[in-house]
């Protein structure tokens, strides 16, 4: 068995050995099953959800909540980033701004979020498109200003106009970094998502969690937890997959 | 409202830590007997505040700490595991379920019980559609957008079943909005709902800055003598010390009837109002004199047929059927209480 | 004689390294013939990437002029230069690299890529158009950066070290190639290296630079010895070629002896 399987089975057989330890102590009521629960009911539960295809909603509601914040936050982070990495002015306008907001817990955010874009689906967005902007344009910014001078040198040399060295030079340059921005703002999504729908929603992971806990049903609370996780986890593989599509050369 | 979800977090916490845990309560007999009691915060508790400035807690040798917004599904680990001693709150699907599951919590007390003359809780209107004549009778309830505050089934949507049914309506014929107590008011000024079971002081703010009307009082369509909130043991009181659970009620019951006795005198207000300033969010003295006060049942009783009538609903609208509803309560504390105390008469009524 | 490609006069350059003053460059008087291959040798930090980037316009000199002169009506840009680090995007794929300078003058994608394919040809990067530098090796990366430089057709090419971080046997390959693309197209080019048989194979001119602060030494004369087109292995077995060594060898070797003297 050579290390690279090694690590595949440990990957598998990790999880599946903490979920056994979890069901043995709760059967020998080493944890509180009442509050703990067992994986097998919650395994139960969670396919009772399915069927009736509970979870399948509230699962994709905050999936098409987060992709839509999140795509909007990044292409703005993207966009403001450059320009504020490339062009001075904007950089003096906006940097200030945006380092004094940006340590500002976003989920205090919420409610300020929620008068001025409502209840609806839109104070989702922009929840999840504020927590992502920042750290997209952090990264950016810090990408463009990495960026091997030889590159910018080589725009100049050949008179790349304004545009083009967005577009050819600081871009794709940056792109190691917003990637990175990216996979961390996905974590930040995930929280902020479920702190938004466990406040002012009637659908998505969030309200389930927060629903369920508040009628102490509690399979469906772990079957919440559970779907962020996993919710999580698909996020996080398609970004990884994004990042070895977009920035082949850094391959490793 | 943002914090529910780090207090979701802490609670989880807070269970993990409190596995291994067994509160060593050191059983001295001079040292006052620490009790932990999770309340909301509202008027309904009055009772149990009454108790403590009157100081009849310390006069049974308790020293009473209350754990602000302790309540509901966030208590049960805690009382569970002996770290709180019990809870007031109301008998909601979360107590049906903890029961179901083997949670060991048990109805001690009556805290707050709707009858009539007392009408802490009313059906509230929007203003507007008093005035323009929209509504006038129950019938005419529907097609409005009707406000609850935690998805079916749950309290408000149990009164909100009651108050249909008074004008042949069902939740077919309705609108349900589902907003956190603290936003009804503001869901009431922009129109976001037309009607909504509220409480004291909500009713009264919401009237005052005539925003809405007090429509009706929850004695006409609450079940008689309802008791919505309810004191609840865990093992701690139940089991381990018994007799702390008896002096607690018992020194309970004294706030209450002293809280009962007070407002009846024309003087009595006056001097309930600061002890309520100081236990609840409401810190306007003025509006207590206002405000329709919670009636503390004198004798702690606790109605077992309106408790009936919520279980039957929950049960018939796919929530948990927590069955014979009076094996959820205990009477042994409030009957030792009564018998130390006598049965309460109104003194001069 | 022609009216010179380039002109520079009295060119001077100082750096401020915090509060000293370093001069890169000292009175450069230049002036280069059209379609004349000049080299440039000179001990390391004498100033030759900067003279280089000053006339490509990536630095300013603290005085003296340039001047690139154009044919009437050109609209051929005026340099390209090809660095002496690594400059091939790692995001552009071959084509897409070469086809840069192209890109930035505004030609449409078909007009480009047809355009540079018979330079891709040239440089023998046929077959790896769609390949991204990371999958190229070092000399075919160069390759990349010297079909960029020409498929940009400039007034004047600037090379500073090309070849400095290839091998031996890749290095003398490319030279090859470079003479042969170079003959066909007779671009004006101010080549750097540190090799003084680069520089006597593939020169018209040799300029060698003295140490720190860089100026005009000794220009050598090669063309009227080897004329074009030239035979590298016939270039490098005439006695005239030990001659042009020696030559340079014994300029070079007083300037670098004067510069780890300043240094020390
Ligand atoms: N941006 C700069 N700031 C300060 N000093 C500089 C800068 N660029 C170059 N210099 C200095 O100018 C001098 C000439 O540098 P240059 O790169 O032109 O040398 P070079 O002849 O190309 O050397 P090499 O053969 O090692 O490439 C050096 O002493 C260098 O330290
Ligand atoms: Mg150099």
């Amino acid at each position: 068995m050579n290390a690279k399987m090694l690590n595949r089975v440990l990957s598998v057989v990790t999880p599946a050995l903490l979920l056994l330890a979890w069901e043995v102590a709760s059967r020998t009521q080493i944890i509180d099953f009442r509050f703990f629960s067992a994986p097998s009911a919650i395994f139960k539960e969670f396919v009772v959800m399915l069927e009736s295809g509970e979870l399948l909603k509230h699962t994709l509601i905050s999936l098409q909540r987060i992709f839509i914040g999140f795509t909007i936050g990044t292409v703005s982070g993207v966009v403001i980033g450059l320009a504020v990495g490339l062009i001075p002015a904007v950089s003096a306008a906006l940097k200030p701004i945006i380092d004094a907001t940006f340590p500002i817990p976003k989920v205090g955010l919420l409610p300020l979020v929620i008068i001025i874009f409502g209840l609806g689906e839109a104070s989702k967005y922009a929840i999840i498109a504020i927590g992502v902007v920042y750290l997209v344009i952090i990264n950016t910014v810090s990408g463009v200003r990495h960026i091997e001078r030889i590159y910018l040198d080589v725009g100049r040399n050949y008179h790349a106009s304004r545009l083009m060295m967005f577009t050819d030079v600081a871009l794709p340059g940056a792109l190691p970094m917003i990637i990175a921005g990216m996979k961390i703002s996905m974590g930040v999504s995930l929280i902020l998502i479920v702190s938004a729908e466990s406040l002012a929603a009637k659908s998505g992971i969030g309200y389930l969690i927060w629903t369920t806990w508040q009628v102490f049903e509690v399979e469906k609370m772990y079957v919440g937890l559970f779907m962020a996780a996993v919710l999580g986890a698909c996020l996080t593989a398609l970004l990884d997959w994004l990042e070895r599509v977009m920035i082949p050369w850094k391959r490793v | 409202m943002v914090r529910r979800l780090t207090r979701l977090v802490g609670v989880l916490t807070a269970i993990l830590a409190a596995i291994a845990v067994t509160p060593s309560r050191a059983a001295d007999k001079v040292a006052p007997t620490t009790v932990r009691i999770g309340v909301i915060g509202i008027l309904a508790e009055a009772g149990l505040y009454v108790a403590a400035e009157r100081g009849y807690f310390t006069e049974e040798g308790l020293n009473v700490e209350f754990l602000k917004d302790m309540v509901g599904a966030d208590a049960f680990p805690g009382l569970a595991t002996g770290q709180i001693d019990g809870v007031g709150g109301s008998f909601g699907p979360e107590l049906a379920n903890a029961v179901l599951r083997g949670v060991r919590i048990k109805l001690v007390a009556g805290l707050n019980s709707y009858i009539p003359g007392w009408d802490a809780g009313a059906l509230t209107i929007r203003k507007e559609l008093i005035d323009n004549g929209r509504v006038k009778d129950w019938k005419d309830l529907k097609g409005l957008k009707i406000g609850i505050t935690a998805p079916l089934p749950n309290m408000t949507d149990f009164f909100a079943s009651r108050y249909l049914a008074q004008g042949g309506l069902t939740f077919s014929d309705v609108e349900f909005v589902t907003v956190p107590f603290p936003n009804m008011i503001s869901a009431l000024k922009t129109g976001g709902i037309d009607a909504a079971h509220t409480s004291e002081p909500m009713t009264t703010l919401a009237v005052d800055n005539k925003i809405a009307v007090k429509w009706r009082p929850v004695s006409t369509y609450a079940p008689p003598g309802l008791t919505v909130a309810i004191l609840q043991f865990g093992p701690s009181l139940l089991d381990k010390a018994p007799d702390v659970g008896e002096r607690f009620v018992t020194a309970y019951l004294r706030g209450a009837r002293y809280y009962d006795e007070a407002l009846a005198r024309p003087d009595g207000k006056a001097e309930i109002a600061p002890i309520l300033m100081k236990y609840t969010p409401l810190k306007d003295r003025s509006i207590y004199d206002r405000i329709s006060f919670s009636y503390a049942p004198p004798d702690g009783e606790i109605s077992v047929t309106g408790l009936e009538a919520m279980s039957t609903y929950y049960a018939t609208h796919n929530g948990p059927n927590a069955g014979d509803v009076s094996k959820l309560v205990d009477d042994r504390f409030q009957k030792a209480a009564l018998k130390r105390l006598g049965l309460y008469k109104k003194s001069g009524g | 004689m022609v009216e010179p490609k380039l002109r520079l006069r009295d060119l001077n350059r100082r750096f401020m390294l915090r509060d000293r003053a370093v001069d890169a460059l000292a009175g450069i008087s230049l002036d280069v013939a059209p379609g004349e291959f000049l080299s440039i040798v000179g001990p390391s930090g004498c100033g030759k990437t900067t003279m280089l980037r000053i006339v490509a316009g990536l630095e300013t000199a603290t005085s003296g002029t340039v001047e690139i002169m154009r044919e009437p009506g050109s609209t051929r840009p005026l340099n390209a230069m090809v660095f002496q680090q690594e400059s091939v995007f790692p995001w552009k794929n071959v084509r897409d690299n070469a086809a840069f300078g192209l890109k930035a003058r505004g030609f449409g994608k078909r007009e480009r890529y047809e355009m540079v394919q018979p330079i891709l040809d040239k440089v023998g990067l046929r077959g790896f158009e769609d390949a991204l530098p990371h999958q190229l090796s070092g000399g075919m990366k160069q390759r990349v950066a010297i079909a960029r430089a020409f498929a940009n057709d400039p007034e004047i090419m600037l090379m500073d070290e090309p070849f400095a971080a290839l091998d031996e046997q890749t290095k003398l390959i490319l030279q090859a190639e470079l003479l042969r693309i170079w003959e066909e197209s007779r671009k004006t080019v101010m080549y750097v290296t540190h090799s003084i048989d680069e520089a006597i194979t593939l020169s018209d001119r040799v300029l060698v630079m003295s140490a720190r602060p860089g100026r005009v030494k000794e220009i050598i004369d090669i063309k009227s010895a080897f004329p074009r087109p030239r035979d590298i292995a016939a270039v490098k077995s005439s006695p005239k070629y030990g001659e042009f060594f020696g030559r340079i060898w014994s300029l070079l070797r007083d300037e670098v002896m004067a510069a780890s003297l300043v240094s020390a």
